[in-house]
């Protein structure tokens, strides 16, 4: 079947000659069209829907409806019991931004769905997945939406919507192990694919593809043939990876990498070794890339800027007692200097703070306010601060409160004080745990605000340990996947860490049910998963320390609990008996927990 | 140290099904492409960099595949690469131009959006997304500046004015808006990818505002017809909110509505009700004047919620106040307050405790209530002749002082001291005439015992009396009246 901007041909495979054409009428081109195995939608301009069906040799008009507005896009994927029919028909719509559902063969209007917004549908979808039906509809600035479908009434319902990139999207269905699969190409191609009932959404490792059709052959069965500019691709979907590697080799080593969406770049600060020279040198470099987020932003500037804290390191200083601040900003794909702040100490950490900077340096807290002068320049002005740490080397804000990690003195909690212009002490935890050398542990803290009196309330307690086997140097709130609203998992906070070592990591903040629910679940794994050598998991995790060693408490290793889906069936039944759960929903739930990661 | 257990896997008996595969959430495609050669061959071409790092990734819980036998795939072109029309370029913008005249014409256009679409697409892809943008600029920097320019020398009244003023913006977003659904891909991609490129939203509002600011008589006749309406709203006129709304939303969507709007509005204000606070102390009573301040603020703050932007609230509610109250706090409480307290006006002074207390003026009302007590109880205390009663008015005063504290004062921490200070104070005024009269109360109320009175209106009367007993500042005489 060819479709053209006045006709739509059936040609014969074999002998490769035209059987049957249907021309659009004189004056009216066809804009958009679609097609299955017997019909053919079209629509011309000036909202005209015309239906055809294919014959034996054969396109015969059947019916045509005229819209009050012109259609942007069109599907009749068959979703019912004939695979190669369609009783209802998808149509987009300019100017009223809608989504239509019509019965076919007569184009009865049997549902209206307003989308909303200003932006045109430009791809539509109908589809079935684990055997539900749903309506995809994609906009033209990346944004998809998904309906579920009644395909007896033509009812949406459930309506959800996700962003998939910024581009127009086009959405085709394919078929890989033999699983049914919606491509959705963009500058952000995704594949959308059902498990449990639940619509969910990955990556592929491809940019800007325009056009995706299903290429399936005997020599590449299930393959795909993938357009993007002046580019064609043929390929198979690989097994779903849990996350995309690119290397950009820099030459040097990175000790800090920040990125600024508004400008489009990353700044590394990195370290140079000279092995040229006889001396054992080092030159440090902030370096500027192109193409949670790190910027720094000042109130009464709408700039962003990186802000990079230094320290002289002299031989014969025990601690450096002199650093700078260096305010940047990128210009043309450049750094310039915008200004720089002496200070009495090695500025160990850096944060954006209320639209002011704050900075630990040596053992105090600065909180610098950004000024600019009657000739144009800016300058770093110390506000305020807070002593009394040993050296503060971690600092971390949320809203107007402060949470610092102090080389010897663990951890305490600030807060700022607007009206006052000033920072004082809220809590801190009075454990003796080194910040800088931790022995791999990890732990957490609260503020206890119910206690009765102000030494009880300005003590940060010890409400979790585990012995993680890492050094962590660097927390992040964020995810390494989407977060979608379709997932119950979607709505649990996650941290990201980075170690020394170059590990990433996943910590989640789980709901107590789901706590209680997985730790019974890992009781009985280290029962069943025997370390190599006979080696205990649980004194493994245990919270280990030059002074003490207690057993974890309040953490979960996610990485034991998703080893259940490797075990063998036997062993699983095993494990179901004793947590009185059927392995159809522990496989369930320990699914989802690997979708935070 | 103790190792980290491994990840063990038994080996499985040939009956045990698998486990259930995993799934996550990225897809990695295996593909090759086509660059020169006409043939290709997916098992010789060179992967993706990320590759093998993606793979290594998950090396633990990848099950490993046999690699697949190398297969070949033969695409021929039977033809030349396509060439582009002659005059492709011109010939696209010619279709695309006069759809934008007649967009901001309001004709109709004979070609079909989804083909308009399509043509911006194709001028995209061949790479002129950058002259298409230019060429779109200039047309509609033609259209907006026409249509700007017709509206200078328009209607001397000012209603009508603005009405066509709305209609100029009104128009202009729709017309934005549909050029903008014509002209998506560009909006979407070259206009993301090039650095100090508006959209075309955004484009249309500069415009829009740029040639405002070449017709300054449109913007200041414009600004001019606003601040008319809103005076005449305030003198009780009904005016049209709506077109208030929307040309003050226009004000806000261009950018310049806290310059061009919002402080000559300000000035207005603060103006209007200076007058108005000087005219109304003049000709009303306190209490009406209160209700007034009240209901003026209440109108300034619903404006704020139906046509003015929420910025501008605070400063709006703040200049009504100061020209309504603030300036008038001293004149206010000289005329008014005595007479309310005397008055018991409980609803009276919880609208001037609320209403002072917007403008930091509690303090001035607080001296009033001390200077007040003083006054007026002084003439409960000093009056020899009504020594009999002295008790009794004093417990009457103090106990409708705190009913008013109670009601009308919030139970103001501040409000209570002084109450407790002036009463000590005055009680103090007469050496020991008072406390010789507190103590023969005292007594008279003990002799009678319970004849007449409950034993609970008893004790409520002693609590009240023992709360002047602590006034005094004489302890002897009790001594004295008890020998």
């Amino acid at each position: 079947l060819q479709v053209t901007s006045s006709s739509v041909r059936l040609v014969s495979s074999n002998p490769r000659e035209l059987r049957n054409e249907w021309h659009a009428p004189s004056g009216y081109s066809v804009n958009v069209a679609t097609a299955n195995a017997t019909q053919v939608l079209l629509a011309t301009g000036g909202g005209h829907l015309v239906y055809l069906e294919i014959g034996d040799g054969i396109l015969q008009e059947v019916k045509h409806a005229q819209l009050e507005y012109e259609i942007s896009c069109l599907d009749i994927n068959p979703i019912g019991e004939n695979p190669n029919h369609s009783n209802l028909a998808a149509v987009g719509m300019w100017t009223d931004i809608s989504v239509r559902i019509f019965s076919l063969p007569d184009l009865s209007l049997i549902t209206k769905e307003q989308l909303g917004g200003e932006i045109i549908p430009r791809s539509v979808l109908l589809c079935a997945f684990e055997g539900t039906s749903y309506l995809l509809c994609a906009l033209g600035d990346g944004h998809l939406l998904n309906f579920m479908l009644n395909i007896s009434t033509g009812e949406l319902t459930d309506r959800k919507k996700v962003s998939l990139g910024t581009q127009p999207i086009t959405l085709r269905t394919f078929s890989s192990k033999n699983t049914t699969h919606v491509f959705a190409a963009s500058d952000r191609p995704t594949v959308i694919y059902s498990s449990n009932k639940k619509l969910l959404y990955s990556n592929v490792n491809l940019k800007e593809v325009s056009h995706m059709c299903p290429f399936n052959s005997a020599a590449f069965p299930d393959s795909l043939a993938i357009a993007k500019e002046g580019e064609l691709t043929i390929g198979t979907i690989d097994d779903i990876q849990k996350l995309h590697i690119r290397s950009i080799p820099l030459g040097e080593h990175a000790r800090r990498i920040c990125h600024q969406e508004q400008s489009r770049t990353f700044a590394i600060c990195s370290l140079k070794y000279n092995p040229a020279s006889g001396e054992d040198s080092e030159m440090h470099f902030v370096r500027l890339l192109d193409d949670q987020t790190f910027d720094c932003s000042f109130s009464d500037d709408n700039n962003v800027y990186y802000c990079v804290g230094t320290a002289y390191v002299l031989p014969e200083e025990n601690e450096p007692t002199k650093g700078r601040i260096l305010v940047f900003a990128v210009e043309d794909g450049k750094l310039q200097l915008i200004a720089e702040k002496e200070t009495k100490g090695a500025v160990y950490c850096l944060m954006a703070f209320n639209g002011k900077l704050l900075a630990a340096i040596n053992q105090k807290i600065h909180l610098y306010k950004w000024v600019l002068w009657d000739d144009g320049t800016h300058e770093l002005q110390s506000e305020c601060g807070h002593h009394g740490h040993i050296l503060a080397l971690y600092v971390q804000t949320r809203g107007d409160f402060i949470v610092v990690g102090d080389r010897m003195k663990s951890i305490s909690l600030l807060i700022y004080k607007h009206e006052e212009g000033a920072i004082e002490e809220r809590a801190r935890d009075y454990n003796a745990n080194w910040m800088s050398e931790n022995s791999f542990n990890l732990f957490t803290v609260r503020k206890n605000s119910e206690g009765a009196t102000d030494e009880e309330r300005g003590r940060l307690e010890v409400v979790g340990e585990y012995h993680l086997g890492e050094f962590v140097n660097r927390f992040r709130h964020g995810s390494l996947v989407m977060r979608l609203p379709d997932s119950d998992v979607g709505q649990i906070p996650t941290v990201i860490y980075g170690t020394i070592n170059g590990v990433i990591g996943v910590i989640a903040s789980l709901p107590h049910e789901q706590y209680v629910f997985l730790e019974k679940l890992q009781s009985n794994l280290r029962k069943v998963i025997k370390g190599v050598g006979g080696l205990s998991h649980e004194q493994w995790r245990s919270f280990n320390n030059e002074k003490k060693t207690v057993e974890a408490r309040n953490f979960l290793d996610g990485d034991l609990i998703e080893s259940f889906l490797d075990l063998n069936r036997s062993k699983m039944d095993e494990i179901s008996k004793a947590v009185d759960v059927s392995v159809e929903e522990l496989c369930k739930r320990v699914e989802e927990l690997t979708r935070l990661h | 140290m103790s190792l980290p257990t491994k990840r063990s896997s038994t080996a499985g008996s040939s009956l045990s099904p698998p486990p259930p595969m995993k799934k996550a959430k990225s897809l990695l495609l295996r593909s090759s492409s086509d660059d020169h050669d006409a043939v290709l061959d997916p098992s010789s071409m060179p992967l993706d960099d990320d590759l093998p790092n993606a793979r290594a990734a998950n090396l633990a819980r990848k099950k490993a595949t046999p690699p697949q036998p190398a297969k070949k795939l033969l695409i021929k072109l039977h033809k030349a690469k396509p060439t582009l029309p002659t005059n492709f370029e011109e010939d696209t913008w010619a279709k695309l131009k006069s759809a934008i005249c007649a967009i901001f014409l309001k004709q109709p256009n004979s070609c079909d959006l989804e083909k308009l679409y399509q043509a911006v697409n194709d001028l995209c892809l061949y790479k002129m997304g950058g002259n298409l943008y230019q060429r779109i600029e200039k047309e509609c920097e033609a259209h907006i500046s026409a249509a700007l320019q017709s509206l200078v020398g328009q209607s001397p009244d000012l209603v009508v004015f603005l009405s066509l003023v709305e209609r100029c913006w009104q128009d202009l977003c729709d017309q934005m808006l549909m050029i903008r659904g014509i002209a998506l891909y560009l909006d979407r991609t070259y206009v993301k990818q090039t650095a100090n490129v508006r959209s075309l939203w955004d484009m249309g509002l500069q415009l829009f505002r740029k040639h405002l600011s070449l017709s300054p008589e449109v913007e200041h006749k414009t600004v001019t017809g606003l601040l008319r309406m809103i005076e005449s709203e305030r003198k009780g006129e009904a005016v049209d909110r709506t077109l208030l709304n929307h040309l003050l939303k226009m004000f806000t969507a261009l950018g310049i509505y806290a310059e061009s709007f919002e402080k000559p509005f300000l000035e207005c204000t603060s103006e209007f009700y200076a007058a108005e606070g000087v005219k109304y102390m003049q000709q009303s009573d306190v209490p009406d004047y209160l209700k007034h301040v009240e209901i003026r603020l209440q109108e300034e703050h619903e404006r704020c919620l139906i046509y003015l932007d929420a910025s501008t609230r605070k400063p709006l509610i703040a200049t009504a106040e100061k020209q309504l109250l603030e300036r008038h706090i001293p004149a206010i409480l000289d005329k008014g307050f005595a007479m309310l307290m005397d008055g018991n006006r409980i609803e009276d002074l919880q609208r001037m405790y609320s209403l002072f207390s917007r403008v930091n003026a509690l303090e001035s009302l607080r001296q009033a209530i001390s200077s007040y007590i003083r006054r007026t109880g002084q003439g409960i205390v000093l009056d020899e002749e009504k020594d009999k009663d002295m008790v009794s008015s004093l417990l009457e005063f103090k106990a409708s002082l705190d009913t008013t504290w109670e009601e009308s004062f919030s139970k103001n921490e501040a409000f209570c001291n002084t109450i407790k200070d002036s009463f000590e104070h005055l009680i103090n005024l007469r050496q020991n005439r008072p406390a010789e009269l507190i103590a023969k109360f005292l007594d008279e109320k003990l002799r009678a015992g319970n004849k007449g009175t409950s034993e609970e209106e008893l004790e409520g009367t002693l609590d009240k009396v023992l709360v002047l007993f602590r006034f005094i500042q004489v302890c002897l005489v009790f001594h004295w009246w008890s020998s």
